[in-house]
């Protein structure tokens, strides 16, 4: 039989771009770029390099942070407590940190492991004690919340050391910041991982189908608790991103991530049902929420008509989906 | 003798495996946590203190309820704290000294709690969208209104409302009179009329309940309904008792509603349990957020950080321990 | 006419499932309507009762079109259906679930449970159904579930009934008392379309009998007109020769024995059963749906737990946990619900192909894309899958292809033991015949099969052993060649005939 193998099918561009998810990403792109016009027109001082580094700058926390989002929705489930992950290991950082630089990197792995904890945590009660994903996580986010609260006793302290802050303002080229590259290199990477690897194929079929991967001799459980530890570790390595450029502690800085990561990995192409999805729509995702952020912001309505704006679009995106899919 | 040992043997066994709509556990629980609670803060049952937490318990009760017709019907409402928050502020912000207006405006934040969960069940009608998702995004629509009214707390809410929807003497204080009430009303729909049955069919079986010529739509619709409901009584009890609204006065309610249903053994899948569980489920965290109260005041600790943390192992514990009902 | 259907044409998925159906049906008369799995009969049945809705066509009560939009349109017309799938809410009782719709209320509307109590268990009497009213529905064994159902039916004012496989997990006492139900009805003046597979029942309480294939009508007959084989070629369309490929004439005593169980049990589907299957061999197991044949194939896989016995392949005794260690002892397993649990709908052809057999063809963790596509590619054509190409998505395939990709996700594994749960449910006729060639080539390959099928023609001519199961346990173990549908049905009943020393 190995000897005479039947020619490879190749599918053509033209084939692949008409399949649902490569039209929905170039459609995020499109939208993107037409709302990122419409910025330039209503305020035309930001039609710089620099602006629009800035923008890249404002995403690439947010970019981090959903692509832990992105799997885990493409595993059929949601995780609400990744906000809470980023202050606590923000406030975690600062207050152990306190301005010496022979502790960076201690504290540092620390962080990463308190995430990667908390997400093993989530993945565990998911699969071993099969707790629907968003109760779990949203009961995880009030111990989060709960246990930084106590930490700091509502008044976080503690000051970071300067080479660290050093680490925040340096500028590649001159010009690009270290953020920047740390999403681009690991948007890339996840993109690769869940289009090519054995485990990006788990994910995808996971998420379609969890019986059917099951009958196929696969361990779900696994795969699931990994992507659950992923999205902790990705989202404790962003708040130590974010950290860096922060000048004090703020116990509000994990807030919104939650939400925010959610919209933009749905706003991205990926859906709700699991299996359909990818980090590559994620990114513009991100993109357009920070640009509707700093939108809002200039309008002055941030702190409301942010919470408005993403939940009409969310509903929007998932209702438009939902209809797709019965007809 | 023999009787009595068997009777121990099928009510442990009860215990261990709940039966269908069985909400024994939990009852046993509170009497279990009960007695090491009497040891260690004997104050806890003075007369005072229960009353305390009887008025402590009855906003979380109400919104419970609305809650457990929700899961129940196989849905979930996540909404229920933003929906707190914003009849809060719509209140204290178009209240004013005139009885006539107080009265109309609670009217009128009755009518519009009955339209947020109507606003839940219509977009579901329209779309096949898991509840969560829903909820969760009108969640925080509703959020976003209630900042949009008032970036921090405030308004105003006449002195007068808070004087009769805070009055107690005694054992008898309206806002558990009130709950009190509205349990009952509540309960004798559930378990003794047609919606009743319809909202256990709904979440069991909604293919049987359709086939059976019943409109599933309009019974989950009715659910949300009740949910928006009971949340704008809610919504005007905190408005009166801190006599202004806030964006943030509902936050805590959304998972405490959750945890109390579930602790009380409604399956979050729907149609099994009941108000009777989550009655013991809301005892259960009101008793425990007092003690903690009370915890916190001896050793100067902020316990409502701890209450968060309390609150989640609970409700994944519960989850955990009903896990192999379904 | 009591009930007509005009020109009904029904389309899935671009599928035409029902096209251009014209049936009539009486007042007290028993209809039946057969055909093979897949023909339509339940499709129009659903349509009647206002599930669906047709794309063409009308429906006709007293010659009068009417527009049935759902079950409550339906009830009202005096249609009940009692339908093929489980259909009570598991944590109601019985009462309730017979009630549900149509609750009597008193003071203050609250439900009056004594008086509906009253009414019920009056219909029960009067009819003759004995179900204990009190019980759960999630606690009722299979049969007397159906007898809940067929007892809501009664409680509606109905004119026609339509029982959709209503013996299907019915012992023979129940079938009895269920045509006496039946009979009694038909005094009534009240019609019953009766759809079922097996034809003795046909032959014996129906008066008339239309059949329909590959959704359409092929005629209507009185029972008394015709014989059970002119019925069996209208539903075939073909001679059965043309249909099942020959068994091979070689002996197979003495082969070896591949996979052995020996007294399994699991908490509550089937106990102590233990058979085995050869090289080379395709083992049939038969008997009613929900005697535990089905939890027993996916307890062989690891997709149920099993309490007591053990499970040797090639003599070795294993342990099977997890369909992981199943496709380690070269086991492969084809559900009965393909669409829902042997195939990832959402995701491409060449995706789901490849899945069970990733572990094999990676270089550390990535997959190797030309390897991939190289297999990919040879599996669908040596199994003639049709496609535009491997990136197609799996939702848009026809049930028999979706069936060969299912089939093709195991052969790069090199199974040795095949576990099939109703291969051919919801595939036509020609793909059927193509399955058949496929299983067949398979097995001359050396791969053994076990079969679990409700389709008694498939039964009967592809196995070349058939074990038949009644509550749980074999009831009785046949040669393929003598086994004759009597023989399988009478030990399906529990009471196993004796032929040629073997039972």
């Amino acid at each position: 039989m190995k000897g005479m193998l039947a020619p490879i099918r190749k599918l053509k561009l033209t084939q692949i771009l008409r399949t649902p998810h490569a039209v929905g990403v170039f459609g995020v792109y499109i939208g993107f770029i037409i709302l990122l016009i419409i910025s330039y027109i209503i305020s035309p001082a930001s039609r710089t390099l620099q602006d629009f580094i800035n923008l890249l700058k404002q995403s690439s926390g947010l970019g981090m942070l959903a692509i832990g989002q992105t799997m885990v929705i493409m595993t059929g489930g949601i995780d609400l407590c990744l906000g809470s992950i980023v202050t606590l290991v923000h406030v975690l950082t600062i207050g152990l940190m306190n301005g010496d630089p022979s502790r960076i990197l201690g504290v540092c792995l620390l962080g990463l492991a308190v995430g990667s904890l908390a997400g093993l945590f989530n993945g565990l009660g998911i699969t071993k004690a099969r707790i629907a994903p968003f109760v779990m996580t949203l009961c995880t986010d009030f111990i989060l919340r709960g246990l930084y609260m106590i930490y700091t006793k509502g008044q976080p302290k503690g000051i970071l050391a300067e080479s660290f802050r050093n680490l925040g303002r340096y500028r590649i080229f001159g010009m690009v910041p270290l953020s920047v590259l740390f999403w681009i290199v690991l948007s890339a990477l996840f993109i690769f991982i869940l289009k090519k690897t054995v485990f990006g194929n788990r994910v995808h079929m996971i998420g379609a189908n969890a019986v059917c991967s099951t009958l196929s001799g696969v361990k779900n459980d696994r795969i699931i608790i990994a992507v659950y530890t992923l999205a902790g570790l990705l989202a404790a390595f962003t708040s130590i991103v974010l950290t860096m450029d922060m000048s004090a502690v703020s116990l509000n800085l994990g807030a919104d991530y939650s939400m925010d990561s959610i919209s933009a990995a749905v706003v991205g192409g990926t859906m709700f049902a699991g299996g359909i999805g990818g980090v590559e729509g994620t990114v513009a995702g991100a993109l357009i929420i920070r640009l509707i952020t700093s939108l809002l912001q200039k309008a002055n309505i941030a702190n409301w008509g942010k919470l408005l704006i993403q939940s009409v679009l969310i509903l929007s995106v998932v209702a438009a989906n939902s209809r797709k899919k019965r007809t | 003798m023999k009787p009595f040992a068997d009777t121990i043997k099928t009510f442990v066994r009860d215990l261990r495996n709940p039966k269908r709509h069985s909400s024994k556990i939990i009852w046993v629980l509170l009497v279990v946590l009960l007695i090491p609670i009497i040891i260690v803060i004997p104050e806890f049952v003075r007369p005072a203190n229960i009353a305390n937490v009887l008025i402590q318990m009855a906003p979380l009760g109400m919104v419970a309820i609305g809650q457990t017709y929700v899961i129940l019907g196989g849905g979930i409402d996540l909404s229920v704290g933003s929906q707190i928050s914003l009849i809060s502020l719509i209140a204290s912000t178009l209240m004013t000294d005139s009885p006539l207006n107080i009265i109309a405006v609670a009217a009128l934040c009755l009518v519009c709690g009955v339209l947020f969960g109507a606003l839940n069940g219509f977009i579901l009608k329209l779309f096949p969208m898991p509840p969560i998702i829903v909820t969760l995004c009108t969640g925080y629509f509703f959020q976003g209104i209630a900042f949009a009214l008032h970036k921090t707390s405030g308004g105003y809410i006449p002195v007068a409302l808070k004087q009769v929807l805070t009055a107690n003497s005694g054992f008898f204080s309206v806002p558990f009179g009130l709950y009190v009430l509205l349990f009952a009303i509540f309960a004798y729909v559930l378990y003794r009329t047609r919606f009743g049955r319809y909202v256990y069919a709904l979440g069991g079986n909604a293919d049987v309940l359709e086939k059976s010529g019943i409109r599933i739509d309009r019974i989950k619709i009715k659910t949300y309904m009740v949910s928006g409901l009971l949340c704008a009584i809610v919504g005007i009890y905190l408005a009166a008792r801190l006599r202004s609204g806030s964006a943030r006065y509902g936050d805590e309610y959304t998972l405490l509603s959750i945890t109390a249903t579930v602790v009380g053994g409604t399956s979050m899948a729907g149609g099994l349990g009941g108000l009777t569980g989550t009655f013991a489920g809301t005892i259960l965290i009101s008793m425990l957020t007092n003690v903690l109260n009370n915890i916190a005041f001896r050793y100067n600790l902020q316990s409502t950080y701890y209450k968060d943390i309390i609150t989640g192992i609970l409700l994944i514990s519960a989850m955990y321990f009903y896990r192999n009902r379904k | 006419m009591l009930l007509e259907v005009k020109d009904i044409v029904k389309r899935f998925y671009g599928v035409t499932v029902l096209n251009k159906v014209n049936l009539g049906f009486a007042g007290g008369e028993v209809h039946a309507l057969v055909g093979e799995n897949g023909a339509g009969k339940s499709t129009l049945m659903k349509i009647i009762g206002g599930i669906y809705h047709a794309d063409e066509g009308s429906v006709l009560v007293d010659k009068t079109a009417v527009k049935i939009s759902n079950a409550l349109d339906a009830a009202k017309l005096g249609i009940s259906i009692v339908h093929q799938e489980y259909n009570l809410v598991p944590d109601m009782t019985v009462l309730e679930n017979v009630m549900l719709g149509k609750e009597m209320t008193g003071r203050l509307k609250a439900i009056d449970k004594e008086s509906s109590k009253a009414y019920v268990e009056e219909i029960a009497r009067k009819d003759g159904i004995k179900v204990n009213l009190d019980k759960y529905a999630g606690d009722l064994s299979s049969a007397e579930a159906k007898v809940a159902e067929i007892l809501r039916a009664c409680t509606n004012s109905m004119r026609l009934l339509i029982l959709d496989e209503p013996t299907a997990a019915l012992d023979d006492d129940d079938v009895a008392s269920l045509f006496s139900l039946i009979r009694n009805l038909k005094a009534r003046n009240i019609g019953v379309i009766y759809i079922s597979h097996r034809l003795d029942e046909v032959f014996h309480i129906c008066d008339k009998v239309s059949v329909l294939k590959d959704g359409k009508h092929v005629g209507t007959w009185e029972t008394g007109a015709i014989d059970r084989d002119f019925l069996v070629k209208a539903m075939v369309g073909r001679e059965i020769t043309a249909v099942f490929p020959p068994r091979p004439t070689t002996k197979r005593e003495g082969t070896k024995k591949i996979l052995c169980i020996e007294h399994l049990s699991d908490a509550s589907h089937f106990q102590n059963v233990s058979l085995h299957v050869g090289q080379s061999e395709i083992l049939g197991i038969g008997g009613m749906s929900g005697h535990g044949q089905r939890e027993l194939l996916r307890a062989l896989f690891g997709a149920g737990k099993i309490t007591s016995g053990t499970i040797s392949i090639e003599g070795k005794p294993v342990v099977v946990k997890h369909p992981a260690d199943a496709l380690k002892y070269g086991m492969a397993f084809l559900s009965d619900d393909r669409r829902n649990e042997g195939l990832a709908q959402t995701q491409s052809v060449e995706r789901n192909i490849a899945y069970p057999s990733l572990n094999r063809y990676h270089r550390n963790g990535m997959v190797r894309t030309k390897v991939q596509h190289a297999l990919v590619g040879d599996l669908i054509d040596r199994l003639g899958i049709k496609l535009a190409s491997e990136r197609q998505i799996v939702q848009n395939l026809s049930g028999g292809n979706q069936q060969r990709v299912v089939l093709a996700k195991w052969l790069p594994l090199n199974p040795r033991i095949l576990l099939l749960d109703e291969p051919t449910l919801g595939v036509d006729v020609g793909a059927k015949v193509e399955i058949y060639k496929i299983l067949r080539d398979l097995v001359s390959q050396g791969i053994s099969i076990i079969m679990v099928t409700s389709d008694m023609l498939e039964l009967l001519n592809i196995s070349d052993r058939i074990i038949v199961f009644y509550e749980g346990s074999v009831s009785a173990e046949y040669p393929g060649e003598v086994a004759t549908e009597e023989i399988i049905m009478a030990a399906a009943s529990g009471k196993p005939m004796a032929i040629g020393g073997m039972v």
